[in-house]
């Protein structure tokens, strides 16, 4: 009887280790799966996950010269050939100086001082010319800039002098 | 994998490609999960002009990197081919292509979203400029603590700021490892630097920051050298 209430005992026990190792297990089993399905949403290489939902409710100050060691104010030289129409679209930085693309497909040259310099293609139909510019990229190994012309659906290659 | 059902040209400088002035364009194929099939094709075939914009397309060290159209992935493109660095998990502030199908959708769900107009990258940080709600915004995601949040202005508003000119927000259009450039628009500058009654009249008698041109009409930039 006593060897029976033991051997109870040591039932009870191990049933209640194999519920707890059945709960564990089952636990495991949910948090590789979750685990796994949380996984699959991100390509694999991924380097960094963005919550946009978190991002968008946290708030904080930053001042350029939390970022930067120096700042230069740079006016970009107003004269009748260069005005930049409608705003600056894009921006890029070549040893000869700024490039600046407005939204009217205008591409200026200026100097790092912000002095013009010259207007970089011409609109057209024509060989050398665009009908607009979508996007343009300067390419520091074949000193080139590359234009994007949208619309007459070709890509097109410039020196920094503009030809 | 699923059906092809999207593809989209980009275009890249040559020496990423190996291929010639005039074959530069990339082909990018998409099923329907968004995922990525394949990558650089000559474009003998203009069948699809292509929809980019600088903003969503940008340099970062010896390579491109790109959003995938309303996509959640930024991927970075070099001579060794493309690869995922970014996931962004947008969540109930996802803007989608059936979202832009008639006004009325648009209207709606950019007051509801997150509608990304460009990005700009250095080695610290992300930066994107977006309609967040309908309201431009700059968010910002710092990679060494991997912290994503809106960049809060001084004034109302959201952009980077100056500690000598906080009512001038700044949304970056231009980085590198080394400079990160912001464009300020001429009024605002001069309204800001010069306040008062005499507005950018005033200018003429404290060019010094301005510089010699003396003319009104184009913008300003701020070029920050990085730590």
């Amino acid at each position: 009887m006593h060897s029976g209430s033991l051997r109870n005992v040591w039932l009870n026990e191990y049933t209640l280790d194999m519920k707890t190792s059945n709960k564990t297990f089952t636990l495991l089993v949910l948090t590789l799966l979750f685990h796994s399905c949380m996984q699959r949403e991100a390509p694999p290489g991924v380097e960094y996950t963005i919550d946009l939902e978190a991002t968008v409710l946290r708030e904080e100050k930053l001042f350029l010269e939390d970022i930067t060691r120096e700042i230069l104010i740079v006016p970009l030289e107003a004269r009748p050939e260069c005005m930049i129409s409608r705003g600056i679209r894009q921006i890029a930085l070549t040893p000869e100086g700024i490039l600046v693309l407005d939204r009217e497909s205008n591409l200026f040259l200026f100097d790092t001082t912000g002095n013009y310099i010259r207007k970089i293609g011409n609109p057209g139909k024509g060989p050398g010319e665009f009908m607009g510019i979508a996007a343009f990229s300067w390419s520091e190994e074949n000193r080139l800039i590359y234009v994007l012309d949208n619309r007459g659906r070709k890509l097109m290659a410039f020196d920094p002098e503009g030809e | 994998m699923a059906s092809l059902n999207q593809r989209i040209y980009l275009y890249m400088p040559p020496e990423l490609t190996g291929m010639e002035a005039d074959t530069v364009f990339m082909l990018a194929e998409y099923d329907t999960a968004g995922m990525l099939v394949n990558s650089f094709l000559p474009a003998v075939r203009p069948a699809m002009m292509p929809y980019i914009t600088s903003g969503k397309f940008w340099n970062y060290g010896s390579g491109l990197r790109f959003r995938e159209p309303f996509g959640d992935t930024i991927y970075h493109l070099d001579k060794t081919g493309m690869r995922p660095v970014y996931l962004l998990k947008q969540g109930g502030l996802r803007f989608d292509r059936q979202d832009m199908l008639t006004p009325e959708t648009y209207r709606e769900k950019r007051m509801h979203a997150v509608e990304f107009t460009g990005f700009v990258e250095t080695l610290e940080y992300l930066f994107a400029r977006c309609l967040l709600r309908g309201k431009d915004c700059l968010l910002a995601y710092r990679k060494p603590s991997r912290e994503g949040f809106v960049v809060k202005a001084t004034e109302p508003g959201s952009g980077l700021v100056l500690s000598n000119l906080p009512g001038i927000l700044l949304r970056p259009v231009f980085a590198n490892d080394s400079l990160i450039i912001c464009p300020l628009e001429p009024e605002e500058y001069m309204n800001t630097v010069y306040p008062g009654p005499a507005g950018s009249s005033g200018r003429s008698n404290q060019s010094g920051q301005y510089g010699s041109t003396g003319q009104p009409g184009n913008p300003v930039l701020a070029l920050g050298k990085l730590r």
